[in-house]
């Protein structure tokens, strides 16, 4: 009864790090409960499949990025503009717009938002909690899906992969090639960390077999530079034990690398992948930290 | 401010617009909806921190707010269903036979699927789009919808539990075979 009630939350990723490790092993044992997480992730894949094609219809687009033009200009001006009085009056107008001036508005938002730089030369140190997030999420992938990690409908090439996730997630996806770093794709799917949006891309060493895991999630909250910290060293935040993890922001997302690697090889992946191009220039977002496993 | 405020939040215009479709059930008022969603955010943006909420979280608490206010005004108010609270529904968590992705091809429930959904109370939809579509934590989920967590997590697993009845019931309606994952 209790692994009855906790699949659900196993499902969606809600679980704490030693619920998971339990759960994780019911399921080995258990095929009810297995097939019950399948399930809901094939109801979650089909809710997808059937909504997510809904768009807001470019108008609307257009006037959302009027209504911040003229919020700034009125604010500017000294005036004390009130943004729900302009609101309220294009509410009973039917704005017609050009659909090439607002798909170029779309595009134009949407290079800008994606190429802006990161913020220069930050450090930020994660914090034990997250660590044990992206473990925990690491291990869930791992040890529940192996190598059946892959969301139904994806693409199986690593390009097309990160530019759909992408535009669906509106992330600039990580999805790099490391074939040549010795590391086969295994397989994708949206899972963010913690219930934060994000795109999980899941490889297998050729030699070993060990799992990498290259998360996008946007922005993972608690992070925050810790000054001063003992364990900060060059701006890396070392641990004493555990599976490895390297974070680092660029832009509005953050990107994690978890594996049970020596942290030689791990930041050595982490410094190839940083420089392989996105669905946008690579950017230059300084390392955030190094949690070095045991 | 703006360009920050444009970086962050415009990138939202299509959920937004996804959820207040399913709140309001009109095209054009869920257009008005996020509109006024956006102007509210702008006018609050000062007081929005990253580090505690996502953007995506944080606009759909206004939509949500906004749009139950003008529903209570309007006279009409939402549905309040039974929320039992997780403890108790957990009891109600059925054993009967799941659906094995292993087995089952889901996209031939695509149009059973959309239909169940439309089918279900607003509550129940709203917290089930905001888990699959945008997905939303528990906990991001009740600070959108205002409620207990327990009252999310009862709305979500009643939720799946209705659409996963009526796909069994298409199921063996049409007589496809289903069987345990290995």
């Amino acid at each position: 009864m209790r692994f009855r009630k906790l699949v659900g939350a196993f499902a969606d990723g809600e679980l704490e790090v030693h619920d998971n490790l339990d759960i994780l092993e019911h399921l080995n044992m258990c095929p009810g409960c297995a097939a019950r997480v399948a399930e809901v992730e094939g109801l979650k894949n089909s809710l997808r499949r059937c909504f997510s094609g809904v768009k807001a219809p470019a108008r609307l687009h257009a006037r959302v990025q009027e209504l911040c033009g003229e919020t700034v200009a009125a604010r500017a001006a000294g005036s004390r503009f009130d943004p729900r009085r302009l609101a309220r009056r294009w509410s009973h107008w039917a704005v017609p717009l050009g659909m090439a001036a607002a798909l170029g508005l779309v595009v134009t938002l949407r290079s800008q938002i994606l190429s802006g730089p990161p913020e220069a030369g930050t450090i930020t140190v994660v914090t034990g909690r997250v660590v044990a997030d992206v473990r925990g999420q690491h291990a869930a992938c791992v040890h529940g899906r192996g190598l059946r990690h892959h969301e139904a409908g994806l693409p199986r090439r690593v390009p097309d992969l990160g530019r759909i996730l992408g535009r669906d997630l509106h992330l600039a996806v990580l999805a790099p090639d490391l074939s040549a770093r010795g590391f086969n794709l295994v397989g994708a799917d949206r899972c963010g960390i913690r219930g934060r949006r994000g795109a999980h891309v899941l490889y297998a060493s050729a030699a070993t077999g060990t799992m990498l895991s290259v998360f996008t999630v946007d922005r993972l909250a608690g992070l925050g530079p810790v000054a001063g910290s003992s364990k900060e060293k060059g701006g890396y935040f070392i641990s004493d034990e555990g599976t490895s993890v390297v974070a680092w922001d660029d832009g509005p997302q953050t990107y994690v690398l978890c594996g049970d690697f020596p942290t030689a090889e791990l930041t050595s992946l982490a410094n190839a992948v940083r420089n392989t191009a996105v669905s946008t220039a690579a950017s230059a977002g300084a390392m955030l930290a190094t949690v070095v496993g045991g | 401010m703006s360009t920050r405020f444009q970086e962050l939040m415009l990138p939202h215009v299509d959920a937004l617009f996804r959820v207040a479709l399913s709140l309001t059930g009109s095209q054009t008022e869920a257009e008005d909806l996020v509109q006024e969603t956006f102007a509210r955010a702008l006018a609050g943006f000062a007081g929005f921190e990253l580090r505690r909420f996502g953007p995506r979280p944080w606009l759909l608490q206004i939509m949500y707010n906004f749009h139950y206010t003008q529903s209570r005004r309007r006279e009409k108010a939402p549905t309040l269903l039974d929320d039992a609270d997780f403890d108790h529904f957990a009891d109600e968590l059925e054993a009967g036979e799941p659906l094995s992705a292993d087995h089952v091809d889901w996209e031939c429930f695509d149009e059973e699927l959309k239909g169940a959904v439309e089918e279900l109370g607003r509550e129940y939809r709203t917290v089930l789009l905001l888990w699959a579509l945008e997905g939303l934590s528990y906990r991001e989920i009740a600070e959108v919808c205002q409620c207990p967590l327990g009252t999310v997590m009862s709305r979500l697993y009643r939720a799946r539990k209705v659409l996963t009845q009526k796909l069994r019931d298409y199921v063996r309606a049409r007589n496809l075979k289903i069987g345990r994952a290995d």
